[in-house]
C-alpha cells in the first residue's frame, strides 16, 4: 500500500508542478494545498517543530507587551558570528540563556510564547524586504488577536515595529513556508515567486 | 610521560564557550548515534537525542562546561554542576535548576560526549579530572550522574557506583534507561 502511495506521488509530481506553476499568484499570502518540509524553512532547521516546545521556559510572560519587552532586551547576533555555522536553530530555551541570535531564534521564541498565552499564531519564512532596503531571507511570526491580524517581526527594536497590524505590513513580507500551532505545515504562493 | 604530554598538548582542554553551541549540538548527534548502537535501540537513539540529550547552556553560563579540542575542532566534551538537574540538554529542562549545598548534596558529572573517532584515548577522564577539582574546590565531597548504557562502564572505570536505574520516560513513548551513579571525591 505503502509502496502504491508512493508511485502515485512519484507519478503525479509533474503534473503537481504544473499546478503550482499555474497557481494564481497575485497574493504570495495565498496558502497552497502542499505541506511544506521542515526544511524548507531554512538549512538550519533540523528538528521537527514540536522540538521547539520541549522542555520549560525559564521565562515567565503573561501579555504581549512581556513578549515584546523581553525581546528587545536580546541582541540580534548573524550565525556565522555567534556560532562560527551558515544556518543554526536555538531551542528557545537556549535563545533565552544567551539572549542572542539571529531571525528564526527571536521568531520560534515569540511564536512558543504567542502559542502558551493561547493566541493562534503561526511561524513563517521568507522574504523581508523593509523599505529602502533589499529582499533578504527571513523568519516571523503571524497571529491573531481579537479577531484581528498581526505581523510580529521579533527583532524590530520597538513594540510598534514588533507588532503591525497585518493589512499594514503584509506587502514586506513574501512567505514561503509557515506553520501554525497545531505544527501543521504548508506552503504559500510567495514560495513560487522565490528563485529556484 | 612524554606520550602524555604531547596527547596534552595535541588535544586541548578548555571552558566551553556560547559559541561553541552548535558544534557541541553536532558532537553530541555524532556521539549519540554512534557509540549508543549496541546499547540502545535505533528509535530510542532518535528519540534520546530529540527530546534528552543536548547542550544544556546552564552549564556554560556557569563556566562549568569543558571542552576539548584537537586541530581546532571539538572532539571531546563533559562538565560538572553545582546545579540539581541530574542530566539532559535545553530542551530536557524544567524552568528552575536551583543550586545545591555542598555541605549535603552531591556535585553532578554532566554530558559527557566524546566523538567516535577518538574514544580510547584518556579524554574523558581527563575531562573528568578537571570537574572533579572545580567539585572539590567549589566545597562538594561526592559526586552524582545519570549515565546512559554505553556511559555506564566509563563511569565505572572513574570509580562510580550504579546506585538506582530509572526509566526516562519520552514523549513519543519510548523510554530511555539511565542509572544513577555516584562516587566520593577524595579530600586533597
Amino acid at each position: 500500500m505503502a509502496g502504491a502511495l508512493r508511485f502515485a506521488r512519484w507519478a503525479l509530481a509533474p503534473l503537481r508542478r504544473w499546478v503550482a506553476r499555474s497557481w494564481q499568484q497575485d497574493d504570495p499570502w495565498e496558502r497552497l494545498p502542499y505541506a511544506a518540509k521542515a526544511q524548507a524553512f531554512g538549512v538550519g532547521s533540523v528538528h521537527p517543530f514540536p522540538w521547539y516546545f520541549e522542555g520549560e521556559s525559564a521565562v515567565d510572560v503573561s501579555c504581549l507587551d512581556d513578549i515584546c519587552a523581553w525581546l528587545m532586551q536580546c541582541t540580534y547576533v548573524r550565525d556565522p558570528e555567534l556560532f562560527n555555522e551558515s544556518d543554526f536553530w536555538q531551542h528557545p530555551r537556549t535563545f533565552e540563556r544567551l539572549r542572542q541570535g539571529d531571525c528564526e531564534d527571536h521568531a520560534i521564541w515569540a511564536w512558543r510564547k504567542l502559542v502558551e498565552l493561547g493566541l493562534d499564531a503561526e511561524l513563517v519564512s521568507g522574504t523581508w524586504q523593509p523599505p529602502n532596503t533589499s529582499a533578504d531571507g527571513h523568519v516571523w511570526v503571524r497571529f491573531r488577536q481579537d479577531s484581528m491580524e498581526y505581523i510580529f517581526e521579533s527583532v524590530a527594536r520597538t513594540r510598534e515595529q514588533i507588532v503591525r497590524p497585518f493589512s499594514e505590513a503584509k506587502a514586506e513580507y513574501i512567505p514561503h513556508a509557515g506553520v501554525d500551532r497545531e505544527f501543521r505545515q504548508h506552503t504559500y504562493a510567495g514560495y513560487l515567486r522565490a528563485p529556484k | 610521560m612524554e606520550a602524555k604530554l604531547n596527547a596534552e598538548r595535541e588535544h586541548r582542554l578548555r571552558i566551553a564557550r556560547p559559541d561553541d553551541v552548535a558544534e557541541l549540538q553536532a558532537l553530541i548527534d555524532t556521539s549519540v548515534r554512534a557509540l549508543s548502537v549496541h546499547f540502545n535501540t535505533p528509535q530510542q537513539i532518535e528519540s534520546a537525542l530529540r527530546y534528552v540529550f543536548g547542550v544544556d547552556t546552564q552549564l556554560i553560563a556557569d563556566e562549568t562546561y569543558y571542552v576539548i579540542e584537537s586541530g581546532g575542532v571539538i572532539v571531546a566534551a563533559g562538565g560538572w554542576s553545582r546545579r540539581r538537574t541530574l542530566f539532559g540538554g535545553d530542551q530536557h529542562k524544567s524552568a528552575d535548576d536551583p543550586e545545591l549545598d555542598p555541605t549535603r548534596e552531591p556535585a553532578r558529572i554532566r554530558a559527557f560526549f566524546v566523538h567516535p573517532a577518538f574514544t580510547r584515548r584518556g579524554l574523558a577522564r581527563r575531562l573528568f579530572d578537571e570537574c572533579a577539582a572545580a567539585a572539590r574546590a567549589h566545597g562538594f565531597a561526592s559526586m552524582q550522574l545519570g549515565a546512559t548504557l554505553p556511559g555506564q562502564p566509563l563511569y565505572e572505570a572513574l570509580g562510580f557506583s550504579a546506585i538506582e536505574s530509572i526509566e526516562v520516560p519520552m514523549p513519543d513513548g519510548e523510554v530511555l534507561p539511565v542509572v544513577r551513579m555516584s562516587r566520593d571525591l577524595e579530600i586533597r
